[in-house]
């Protein structure tokens, strides 16, 4: 059997697959080769014929020359497929500089977020949450914080009064969460180590004031507690809440009735433009008030000064969130503007930890 | 309280500069808040004479004067009223800065005529207020000095802040004592004069009711001359921001300033009668002041009379009809002693804020009335002249200075501080504290001027470690807790961190609004509880407890739509008030939505929010503070004043109501002038059942690897029948198989039946331990539409 014919059809037909960019072309080729009435099977009939002897290599020949073209159809082919899909895929090209969906952004109001890093810092150091009404009673804001009517500390506070006319005494809006002292130790028994944040009122309202505001108090009675563990503390608390190792703190003398000693700390900080940098010793910036609770508050609240004693602090909470964030303007708090809040809102994955930094 | 730097080195001895003086006043409770130290800013002004004036051709109020300046003869345009020939004024040459704009002086041409410096007016130097005109300096003022030397510019002035209980520091005396015992100087001693009376005091003193006043002192001046103070006197007053008025007037203000000690001087000529009274007010009594106002008089007030003639409100202001003039020859000089809380009660009723009234509320020293009167007398008789009468004195001169047995040990543990006993005797010592050593105590006896603010043991740690230093106290460190619970938050506490945080995540602006608002947009809100009225609002538009956020948060919204915001989420987590007596606020979560879904894009097309929106934040809220919202009762039988009747419902845990969520009613909307639909909600936070830690332990999953079967069942049912009643009968009818049912198809129209509609669910079935058989699946679909058709009437629809 004569196979010269065949290698040379085998030949042309390669070179035609090689040539050949058109997959109906390829499968074409295919069927006229190895098709049911192609030429490998002509020559598969024929082998019928040959001797036996003969047979075998004849077969062998066939099987490899049919293998040979099959494989190189296959691979023609899966070549114009991927270029197919390749050609496909260019066609169907998407402009990814379109915007992406919407997603909606809210945001979380400074002051929350403020009291949340507070109570962040003061938890770590041990200090409870505890909370109170907004209106109180006299008792409560004034005589039992050792302010007795005549007393002129009460000038220093403008106080909002309600008219309710059935209970047996005038009630108002309470001028300090100091109030919170008085029921959380009435309430309980001693040592005590709270935090109190919250809104307190009082009736003035000009660049510097709101008529509501917040403040944070942090209490701790104990049987040994002096002015010494309250300068750590405050110093501790500074530190982390500014985020600044060496923040530069004074403590200086002053008075509130429900304090002996009383103290008033500042903070270094220095303008740059119309910046204010905290942490540098040029110029001091008041940022809360301080002292050991007064033994007449403590009786009040019917725990012996004699053996247990210790200290409270508190501050504005808009105040130490306007020095941090750079707010400039405290009236914003409350002005319920959107574009002021997208500034200066925090997003609610915002969540103030010790140790991952207290903010971003 | 201002004084200048030479005022207090009458009284301190000291090499200290004025930065150390201030920073020591500052650290021990006398707070600078203002140093003015002129000697820089006006360094390089000087005393100059205008030599002739001639009207200048170009401008009529203006002139040209020509200025000799002590080196030379300058050519200055002026517009001051008052520039004239032979007056010394005050120059500033080319290149002076101008204190009151910063301007640096330079050569000009003024409407074409050639000035070569300016001169100046107080308000231009900022040391007085006299706009008009220039300064017109005495005539002896050497020209060509430094304008410096002249009124006591070279003298700085401090300004620190007193807090109430330093009535002893209300005098520059008071404030040397106090530096001194920091060691940054030695207090001078205190000359005291001798004055001896040269006749019987003509004018009678008499207390009449006891406890109106505590002491009455003065003595009778004849023939004094009232004119202008001594230069000395009047620019010390003027700079710290009195007015120099007279030399009798100045003199008590200036013992008032010095020593803390009010006086007042009356014309004796002007009382109807040769005596003073101290007596109670009747109610309706009227009272000439001599601020030029008329009070009229509450019943019992204290008053100083003569022959029933109101002379004054008793430690707080003098009568005009007996103020002292320039004509003024014979007069009456008092010292008395007060009681605080008659001043304040007064002084409050009739809001009259003086520097008396100030010292007396904040107690004066009641040693030093004698004192007071005897060192004024002795100027009086320096600068005015005259002859001075015998003291007079009556009520009560037994004072007793108040005694204090002080461990010493406190100093440590209150205070802080370790320091050596000696130490401790010679800070009160130099405070004036008499001090007896017990050993393990001190017998202190408290300065009479310090009587009303020492009072226990406390107070001396405070006196002690102040003038010691706060800077000595060592820190210590905070003492463990043990055992240290981690849960600082409580449940409820760590609720409104959860809503509030869930809420920011689906898009809400937290916002913090006033717990105050419109009275008039409350009734929106339900009736108006006058108990929960403010007494004295800061404005009208502020005066009640809020009864509800939502308020605030349309207030709100209507600004930001101002401001162009067309859609947006707002809430508030805070107080709401129904009751006046509560142990804690009620707190709840307000929201409002409104506008579109999405801002205009490219990829949907945005829609109206609505009330779904709203009611899937509630749910997101509810399931992160720990509860299953599918266990929520919705109740459209229980709705707000403030919702739409009907398109809004009660949120209801059990029976226990816990919130509100709807349409907001369009006559609130109105009310609030808003055109946009909104919808709101509010969830008392407090009445969210606390759900208890399971310190992270979850129950075991449930899920099985068998096949999931879903069947589809659409039913016909009243129009009135809620959907969720459909869904729990579907539930109902196998509740260990059937994991979820939901509606996905809502229909009522033209092909069914007027009061029918249309309610589409899915019913998901997963077997936990086979997969179910055809029978089986058969038997729960039968179920599920059994449930329905018994529960609800609904009809299967084909």
């Amino acid at each position: 059997m004569d196979l010269s014919e065949l290698t040379s059809k085998k030949n042309s037909v390669l070179a035609q697959i090689l040539a050949s960019n058109y997959l109906p072309e390829i499968e074409e080729i295919r069927v006229n080769f190895l098709g049911k009435n192609g030429v490998i099977t002509s020559y598969l009939k024929q082998l019928a014929t040959v001797s036996s002897s003969e047979k075998a290599q004849a077969g062998a020949e066939l099987n490899s020359i049919k293998n040979e073209v099959s494989a190189a159809l296959d691979n023609k082919k899966r070549f114009l497929d991927q270029v197919e899909i390749d050609k496909k895929l260019a066609f169907d090209k998407l402009d990814l500089t379109l915007p992406a969906r919407n997603i909606p952004e809210g945001k979380i109001h400074p002051i929350s977020q403020v009291i949340d890093e507070v109570i962040a810092i003061f938890g770590s150091l041990g200090f409870f949450v505890a909370e109170g009404p907004s209106i109180e009673n006299d008792f409560n804001n004034f005589t039992a914080l050792n302010i007795p009517l005549s007393h002129p500390a009460r000038q220093m506070h403008d106080t909002f009064y309600l008219k309710d006319g059935k209970s047996p005494e005038k009630m108002l809006l309470r001028t300090h969460t100091s109030t919170v002292q008085i029921r959380n130790m009435q309430a309980n028994k001693p040592p005590f180590r709270f935090v109190s944040p919250g809104r307190v009122y009082r009736c003035d309202w000009d660049m510097t004031h709101t008529p509501m505001f917040h403040q944070i108090e942090a209490v701790l009675i104990d049987k040994n507690i002096h002015m010494g563990h309250l300068k750590s503390c405050i110093t501790e608390f500074l530190k982390i809440f500014f985020e600044i190792d060496d923040v530069p703190i004074r403590f200086r003398a002053s008075y509130f009735p429900f304090t002996e000693p009383s103290a008033e700390v500042d903070i270094g900080c220095a303008w740059q433009g119309k910046e204010l940098i905290i942490g540098k010793e040029e110029k001091w910036l008041e940022i809360l008030g301080c002292g050991m609770v007064h033994p007449n508050v403590l009786r009040s609240v019917g725990v012996d000064p004699d053996i247990y004693q210790g200290f409270a602090l508190g501050m504005g909470i808009e105040r130490i969130a306007m020095l941090k964030y750079g707010i400039g303007d405290l009236r914003n708090f409350f002005d319920s503007d959107l574009r002021w809040l997208s500034h200066y809102g925090f997003s609610p994955f915002d969540i103030p930890s010790l140790i991952g930094g207290l903010t971003r | 309280m201002k004084f200048t730097l030479s005022w207090l080195k009458d009284f301190l001895e000291t090499n200290a500069t004025l930065e150390e003086i201030c920073a020591k006043l500052t650290v021990i409770g006398l707070e600078v808040e203002e140093v003015i130290n002129r000697k820089e800013d006006l360094a390089d002004f000087t005393v100059a004479i205008i030599i002739e004036t001639k009207p200048h051709p170009n401008a009529e109020k203006l002139q040209i004067c020509t200025v000799d300046s002590g080196e030379g003869m300058l050519q200055i345009v002026c517009g001051a009223p008052n520039a004239r020939a032979g007056i010394k004024v005050v120059l500033a040459k080319i290149d002076t800065i101008i204190p009151i704009n910063s301007m640096k002086i330079k050569p000009v041409a003024i409407r074409g005529v050639d000035s070569q410096g300016m001169l100046c007016s107080e308000t231009e130097l900022k040391i007085g207020d006299k706009e008009a005109g220039i300064i017109e300096l005495p005539l002896d003022a050497k020209v060509g000095d430094l304008f410096i030397k002249y009124m006591g510019l070279d003298d700085p002035v401090i300004e620190i802040s007193i807090t109430p209980n330093r009535g002893d520091c209300l005098g520059v005396y008071g404030i040397a004592r106090d530096l001194a015992a920091t060691n940054i100087g030695k207090l001078k001693t205190l000359h005291e004069p001798i004055i001896k009376g040269e006749f019987a005091c003509p004018i009678a003193v008499k207390i009449e009711d006891k406890d109106a006043i505590l002491r009455f002192t003065g003595r009778y001046f004849k023939n004094v001359k009232n004119t202008q103070s001594p230069d000395w006197l009047k620019y010390r007053l003027i700079n710290t921001g009195n007015s120099s008025i007279s030399t009798l007037v100045d003199i008590t203000n200036y013992i008032s300033i010095t020593f803390g000690r009010p006086l007042h001087v009356y014309d004796a000529d002007k009382l109807p009668k040769n005596e003073l009274v101290a007596k109670r007010a009747k109610k309706g009594e009227k009272f000439l002041a001599l601020d030029d106002k008329t009070y009229t008089c509450k019943e019992g007030e204290v008053l100083i009379t003569s022959n029933d003639e109101i002379h004054g409100f008793g430690g707080i202001i003098g009568g005009k009809l007996s103020a002292v003039t320039s004509e003024t020859k014979n007069v009456f000089l008092e010292s008395a002693l007060f009681d605080p809380i008659e001043i304040t009660n007064t002084g409050r009723a009739h809001q009259i804020d003086t520097s008396a009234r100030y010292r007396f509320e904040r107690n004066v020293d009641p040693l030093f009335v004698d004192k007071g009167q005897i060192i004024a007398s002795s100027m009086i008789i320096d600068l005015c002249g005259g002859q001075v009468s015998e003291s007079v004195d009556v009520g009560n001169n037994d004072f007793k200075n108040s005694k204090i047995i002080f461990p010493l040990s406190l100093v440590k543990t209150l205070g802080g501080v370790t320091l050596k006993k000696e130490k401790i005797i010679e800070i009160l010592l130099s405070l004036g504290f008499e001090v007896k050593d017990l050993g393990e105590n001190l017998d202190l006896t408290v300065p009479s001027w310090r009587n009303s603010d020492i009072i226990i043991k406390e107070d001396i740690v405070e006196e002690v470690i102040r003038i010691n230093g706060y800077d000595q106290v060592d820190l210590a460190p905070l003492p463990n807790i043990s055992p240290f619970a981690c849960r600082i938050l409580t449940y409820r506490q760590l609720a409104k961190t959860r809503v509030r945080r869930s809420l920011a995540k689906n898009g809400y602006f937290e916002l913090l609004t006033w717990s105050f608002m419109n009275q008039k947009l409350a009734k929106y809100f339900g009736p108006v509880n006058e108990d929960l009225v403010l007494a004295n609002p800061i404005s009208s538009e502020l005066d009640y407890m809020r009864p509800s956020i939502i308020p605030n948060l349309l207030t709100a919204l209507k600004k930001n739509k101002a401001r162009s915001f067309n859609s947006a989420a707002l809430f508030e987590i805070g107080p709401v008030f129904d009751k006046v007596i509560a142990n804690n606020d009620r707190i709840v979560v307000s929201g409002i939505k409104y506008g579109e879904d999405v801002a205009k894009n490219i990829h949907t097309r945005p829609r109206k929010v609505d009330i779904f929106d709203v009611k899937a934040d509630i749910f997101d809220f509810i399931n992160e503070c720990g509860f299953n919202p599918a266990n929520l009762r919705i109740d459209s039988k229980e709705v707000p004043v403030w919702a739409h009747p009907s398109k809004s419902s009660s949120i209801k845990i059990g029976n226990v109501l816990i919130g509100f969520m709807g349409e907001v009613h369009p006559k609130v909307l109105s009310g609030f002038d808003i055109s946009d639909q909104v919808y709101a909600f509010e969830v008392d936070i407090d009445l969210l059942p606390e759900a208890k830690s399971k310190k992270g332990k979850k129950p075991l999953p449930t899920y099985s690897d068998f096949q999931v079967i879903e069947r589809d069942f659409a039913f016909l049912v009243d129009s009135d029948v809620p959907s969720s009643q459909i869904v729990q009968s579907a539930y109902a009818a196998d509740k260990k198989l059937i994991k979820n049912v939901t509606i996905f198809d809502l229909y009522k129209g033209d092909k069914i039946d007027k009061e029918k509609k249309s309610i589409a669910i899915s019913v998901k079935i997963e077997p936990s331990d086979r997969t179910l058989t055809d029978k089986e699946i058969e038997e729960i679909s039968q179920n599920i539409i059994n449930n329905v058709n018994k529960n609800c009437g609904g009809v299967l629809r084909n």
